[in-house]
């Protein structure tokens, strides 16, 4: 059976330098999962999410004729939403909570080992985290930026990026081992 | 321990979230949905700031126009006064030896008669010298003989002597030297002694074509011609004399002050006949139009506009009207495209979009678009060249009008809607829009009637209602597409008040 060419990435991408609002629908959707993802963990909830995420199409769409055909659009894109997220969220990286860990909401009850942590469980883990340490341990541990990079786009010094880095980790640790000896 | 738990959890989020699409809630379609409220309503906004930005030049403009106008026919007005009495040199002379008459205090003159046509002459030659003469009891005692009272009988007997008048003037004239200011002054007791100006008049057979306030612009250009008078040799100023009298009795006799203004009277509207015939040349005014766009195929669409107008005088009755017309043209056409257009790009938009069909790369958009309606809003910057019929321009400002309209378009965007449906869900919209601005310059491809009837407004304003009709002779803008406009246009027309 004939089946019918599929638009390609680029193809769409193309169009959208002509600002064409129907291929920049379809870049929206074909990109919306992962967009939507990264904001996730920048942001408070989903709404949040949503609001970054679309606040960063918006500038996708406007300065998309400036973008680099060889370069992988996800890596332009995901720069774009992080910086949007945390863009955001400026205004509550410069309050550190001390959120009690106490209160903190449960896991999963399933959720025995690092290896079964399901993508619910890590954001209820990085959402006690306070936004400046969230962002930070998003930046350094998963979109791979260095301190120098974060306390650049953080406007703090880079020993600070240290210290916050540091106590994230210390931070999901304790809530990794409070869990897990509440389920053992 | 810690870091090996640290390093096992970065892992595990890295990887869980390397490859993670949230689409769950909410959905590509409701994301979608609320970005579209922010970003297409930026670009919606554009058309009505260049609407506003080019409405404000235009009104700057116009004003500065009418200013520069204004200005410029009060310049010429002042020219247009000065023009009757040069021509007329011996009337505004004569006007000189009436402020003689009118500064003689006592009736000297009167029981003169004769010798009332000596007194133009010697104003001819040395006008301001008898003012100062007759005003300033400063000047009588610098030149003997001069005095007020005895100027009149001098002057007649001048008349029987040149030698007597020329030494009568060189007498004078230093006098005036020493007070060349008064001019004025002498207009103004010439005002205060109009009684006895009257009486004078009355009694005499002077020839008094202007009353003294008329004179007073033209006051300094008789001294200068009087000075050059002055310096002229005897005998042709002797011979000019001579010429004024015999012109004098040649005239029928005046009746003073009456005969004084029925001539004035005579002489005005000639003027103001010659400042309106100005003014009628180019006439200028302002509109707004209401009108409705009609296309083959489209809707029809209520719009407006603004502009500029100039109408230029050809003759009587015709009249070349051009200016400068702001408008917002919208067209909807359901269904499909225009059918006289080149829309390329949506004859070819089903075959770009066929993956759509069946299989895609979008699951969710898996459906065949269908042109739902197709919008075309242009912001016309229009150019009429019209010419215009009044059919009685001096009673009414009823005509008819006919011209060809050029111009270009500001800003062209074309929206073009599709719709399709997805499996098993609701059907969706999709806007394609296109920009485009001052795209081409079209050349007499409008077709322009009218006709208005104008209606007083104010001193020297008219309210005209005109209805009108653009045809389409030709496809316009950058998808040539055929349309064309009827409404209604309020105009202002300006006249400036003559003072």
């Amino acid at each position: 059976m004939h089946s019918p060419p599929r638009i390609t990435e680029e193809e769409i991408i193309s169009q959208c330098k002509t600002g064409s609002l129907k291929y920049q629908e379809m870049l929206y959707k074909l990109f919306y999962g992962y967009a939507m993802g990264i904001s996730l963990r920048y942001s408070l909830n989903r709404d949040d999410a949503l609001e970054a995420v679309n606040d960063a199409f918006i500038k996708v769409f406007n300065a998309i004729h400036s973008y680099n055909m060889d370069k992988p659009f996800k890596a332009w894109l995901r720069t774009i939403v992080v910086n949007t997220a945390i863009d955001r969220r400026r205004k509550d990286l410069k309050f550190q909570l001390n959120v009690d860990l106490d209160n903190a909401a449960p896991l999963s009850s399933n959720m025995g080992t690092v290896d079964n942590l399901n993508v619910q469980d890590i954001l209820k883990l990085m959402n006690e985290l306070p936004a400046i340490q969230l962002t930070i341990f998003n930046l350094y541990e998963i979109d791979g930026y260095n301190h120098d990079e974060i306390a650049n786009m953080l406007a703090i010094p880079v020993s600070s990026s240290r210290v916050y880095l540091s106590r994230a980790k210390e931070r999901l640790r304790k809530m990794l081992r409070k869990e897990t000896q509440n389920h053992g | 321990m810690d870091e090996q738990l640290d390093n096992d959890l970065s892992n595990r989020i890295r990887e869980v979230f390397d490859n993670f699409d949230d689409t769950s809630f909410p959905s590509a379609d409701e994301g979608w949905l609320l970005l579209r409220k922010n970003f297409p309503e930026t670009e919606k906004k554009r058309p009505v700031a260049w609407l506003w930005w080019a409405s404000t030049a235009a009104a700057l403009l116009l004003f500065l126009s009418i200013g520069l106008w204004i200005t410029g026919k009060k310049q010429q007005t002042n020219t247009l006064a000065l023009k009757p009495i040069k021509k007329h040199t011996e009337q505004a002379i004569t006007t000189d030896s009436d402020t003689i008459l009118a500064a003689a205090p006592n009736p000297v003159i009167k029981n003169n008669a004769p010798d009332t046509g000596a007194a133009p002459l010697a104003g001819t030659k040395k006008p301001t010298i008898q003012a100062a003469t007759s005003y300033k009891p400063a000047a009588v005692p610098a030149v003997p003989g001069a005095t007020t009272t005895q100027a009149p009988p001098v002057y007649a007997k001048t008349n029987v002597s040149p030698a007597t008048q020329v030494l009568t003037n060189t007498q004078v004239a230093p006098v005036i030297k020493a007070k060349p200011t008064t001019d004025s002054t002498q207009n103004i007791i010439a005002k205060a002694n109009a009684q006895q100006y009257v009486a004078a008049a009355k009694s005499s057979n002077t020839t008094v074509t202007e009353p003294a306030k008329k004179t007073r612009p033209v006051d300094s250009a008789k001294a200068i011609m009087a000075k050059t008078n002055t310096q002229q040799s005897v005998s042709p100023t002797a011979t000019k004399g001579s010429i004024m009298l015999n012109q004098q009795p040649a005239q029928p006799p005046k009746k003073g002050m009456e005969a004084l203004f029925a001539k004035e009277q005579a002489q005005e509207p000639h003027k103001y006949k010659q400042e309106s015939v100005e003014d009628k040349k180019v006439r200028f005014g302002v509109y707004a139009a209401t009108f409705f766009n009609y296309a083959k195929g489209s809707s029809n669409q209520v719009n407006a506009g603004a502009g500029v107008t100039s109408d230029i005088k050809l003759s009587k009755n015709l009249k070349l009207s051009t200016g400068l017309m702001l408008a917002q043209n919208t067209l909807s056409y359901s269904g499909g495209p225009p059918p006289s257009s080149s829309l390329d790009a949506l004859a070819r938009t089903p075959q770009a979009l066929a993956p759509y069909d069946k299989e895609s790369l979008f699951a969710a958009n898996a459906s065949f678009p269908v042109l739902k309606n197709y919008n075309a809003n242009l912001i016309g910057l229009d150019i009429p060249i019209n010419i215009k019929y009044e059919f009685n321009p001096q009673k009414t400002d009823a005509y008819v009008s006919a011209g060809l309209s050029s111009g270009t378009f500001i800003n062209e965007a074309y929206t073009s809607v599709y719709g399709y449906s997805s499996a098993g869900s609701s059907t969706q919209t999709t806007d394609d829009v296109t920009h485009k601005s001052f795209n081409s310059f079209y050349f007499a491809k409008t077709l322009n009637v009218s006709f208005g009837i104008g209606y007083p407004v104010g001193k020297g304003n008219r309210l005209i209602v005109e209805p009108f009709l653009k045809y389409p002779l030709d496809g316009l803008g950058s998808q040539q597409i055929q349309f064309g406009s009827a409404g209604l246009n309020l105009k202002l027309n300006f006249t400036t008040k003559r003072k």
